[in-house]
């Protein structure tokens, strides 16, 4: 899972960036707060074909 | 060394810089005091330190505005409120360094006022919350 920065108040990346849940963990950072609180925001994940879609 | 007066302290909660709303600030740390005095103690008690016991108080102009202190510490949907969250806090805005070093600490943010503040008085919230583990300071 991946979040965009939508606050300029968000210490670690800079608004637009991308922040994972990886670095969120990481830094100790609740990711649900940050979410509900809008500094950032799930970024839309890119579906996976499926071997049906491909052929 | 030169002596502070704060102006431009820097606080950021679960990685949200709040600086701008906070009015006040104060890390506290104590050590239990426990008592070894035994017989040939020369009339005096005796002590060694027990286990640290930290604290922050933080004080807010409140602001509900996007990325003031409510959504950011108590957002609906997932508050940190009852949580153990990561804060960080330095003297000033500045790097950090040996004049201007960063505590970082994970505090249970144990309350909460969302509105406190009398007829003609600006909303404020001052809370305190303790401090889990050590405080790691930096410089």
């Amino acid at each position: 899972m991946s979040y965009t920065v939508t606050s300029d108040n968000f210490e670690a990346k800079k608004k637009g960036e991308t922040i994972t849940d990886k670095e969120l963990l990481d830094l100790g950072l609740n990711a649900d707060a940050l979410v509900a609180g809008e500094h950032i925001k799930k970024s839309a994940q890119t579906k996976l074909a499926t071997v049906e879609e491909t052929k | 060394m030169a002596r502070l007066v704060l102006t431009d302290a820097s606080v950021v909660i679960n990685g949200i810089n709040l600086s701008e709303f906070i009015t006040s600030v104060a890390l506290s740390t104590s050590d239990d005091v426990v008592e070894t005095t035994g017989m040939g103690s020369a009339g005096a008690r005796t002590r060694i330190g027990g286990l640290a016991d930290n604290s922050v108080t933080f004080e807010f102009n409140q602001d509900f505005a996007t990325s003031g202190p409510e959504v950011t510490i108590n957002a609906v949907g997932s508050s940190l409120v009852g949580t153990l969250t990561t804060c960080v806090i330095k003297p000033t805005s500045a790097a950090v360094g040996a004049s201007n070093p960063s505590y970082t600490f994970s505090a249970l943010c144990a309350e909460w006022q969302p509105l406190s503040g009398a007829v003609g008085e600006l909303a404020t919230v001052s809370t305190t919350w303790p401090i889990s583990g050590n405080i790691t300071k930096a410089v």
